[in-house]
């Protein structure tokens, strides 16, 4: 139990150092653009960068799609087919574009990659 | 489970056909038109649902359980205790980078190795604050800190598919909290029940983890639905960010993947005279 309770300093320096850096490349950017955000409606200000913003949400999103789908979550059960995982796909997309809902697609996509990774 | 309101706000939404040559209103897949030479409001929101928020949090917990419990049987691996292994989540809650550093750790690289290779995994974030800040109008230095703390790539991806018009700090929260919940929850479970895990999970952890792609496609496809110059722009620019994030995995790269496809996507269907009215 205390084993488990163990908690070395400089671990916990290494995680705090981490921990911060990763906050604030989060922060630092949004306060910014936050900021930014009143001196962007005049006739002058933009320009071409909030027209490329508008295509980098749906660009981040692909890449997670594709990641998340190559690479997974790390299997706890082994190596993981990409077959079902690329196939589940189809019922997904199917359901996220005519039901237009979101937990219902999920439900679909996962029920769809149950379905299929027995099968398969 | 079907109201009138949210119905009738999607068909407004989602379905109204978008007039090219008016140079505004909105396009058939919800986003804002963009025109060379015309104007970009920004402000519209790209919304094509009711709002992603609460439902959202459900796939996002779902399929951070498998992820964090990986995570924890990792970080048992590369020697950490199971209170190193959560802090390890609460304090970075950074999926890429807490198994970054574990690897690293295990490998036996140091602290010196170690930190700066996990710093350079979160610049990608960088891109996530200007996308979000639009939506996020108005708010304030004290919610900015806050919001900032849990904003992941998931996170980040559900934001940006659309969050609801009042509340929008609310449901970001709620979000980011059950996010949050679920990695520490998770990376416990891994961290304690380690290998045992394996035996007793083998077929459920894939299918849960299966809740973030099918996550990815939904709010992917209402944003490459219908027709319109903006949506084939919006449609070309995922093709490439797709094609480049895949390429990136396949060499071996996939702590580049994400920031490059997001640089690639925008810039491949870029147009310079484009300017923000």
């Amino acid at each position: 139990m205390a084993e488990a309770l163990r908690v070395r300093p400089e671990l916990l320096a290494l995680l705090l150092a981490a921990g911060l850096g990763t906050y604030l490349s989060r922060w630092i950017p949004l306060w910014l653009a936050l900021r930014r955000g009143g001196r962007e409606e005049t006739p002058e200000g933009g320009g071409a960068l909030p027209a490329a913003l508008a295509f980098l949400g749906p660009s981040v999103i692909a890449a997670l799609l594709v990641t998340s789908l190559l690479l997974g979550p790390a299997d706890l059960a082994g190596a993981r087919s990409l077959l079902p995982g690329l196939l589940a796909l189809l019922p997904t997309w199917y359901a996220a574009a005519r039901l237009r809902s979101l937990g219902l697609a999920v439900l679909v996509g996962v029920a769809s990659y149950g379905l299929l990774s027995v099968v398969l | 489970m079907i109201r009138p309101y949210p119905l009738v706000r999607t068909t407004v939404y989602v379905w109204k056909p978008y007039d090219e040559r008016m140079g505004y209103g909105r396009t058939a897949g919800g986003l804002p038109p963009i025109v060379p030479g015309g104007r970009l409001d920004t402000n519209i929101q790209n919304m094509s649902y009711d709002d992603t928020g609460s439902k959202a949090a459900l796939p996002i917990v779902l399929g951070y359980l498998p992820a964090a419990m990986a995570f924890g049987v990792a970080a048992r691996e590369a020697g950490l205790s199971v209170a190193e292994a959560v802090l390890c989540s609460l304090i970075i809650f950074s999926g890429a980078s807490q198994f970054a550093l574990v690897g690293l750790l295990g490998a036996g690289a140091s602290w010196l190795v170690a930190l700066p290779a996990t710093l350079l995994l979160t610049v990608r974030h960088a891109l996530y604050g200007p996308v979000l800040a639009p939506k996020l109008r108005g708010l304030g230095a004290r919610r900015s800190l806050a919001a900032a703390f849990g904003l992941t790539d998931e996170v980040f991806a559900v934001a940006s598919a659309g969050l609801p018009e009042r509340g929008r700090f609310r449901r970001l929260m709620t979000l980011e909290a059950a996010a949050y919940g679920s990695w520490a929850l998770g990376t416990l479970v891994g961290a304690s029940a380690g290998s045992a895990l394996v035996t007793v999970l083998p077929g459920l952890a894939p299918v849960l983890g299966y809740a973030l792609p099918a996550l990815f496609v939904a709010l992917l496809a209402p944003q490459l639905a219908g027709r319109g110059l903006a949506t084939r722009r919006v449609r070309e620019a995922v093709v490439v960010a797709a094609t480049v994030a895949a390429v990136l995995q396949m060499l071996g790269l996939q702590q580049w993947s994400v920031l490059a496809a997001a640089v690639a996507g925008p810039l491949a269907v870029w147009e310079g005279d484009e300017r923000d009215g």
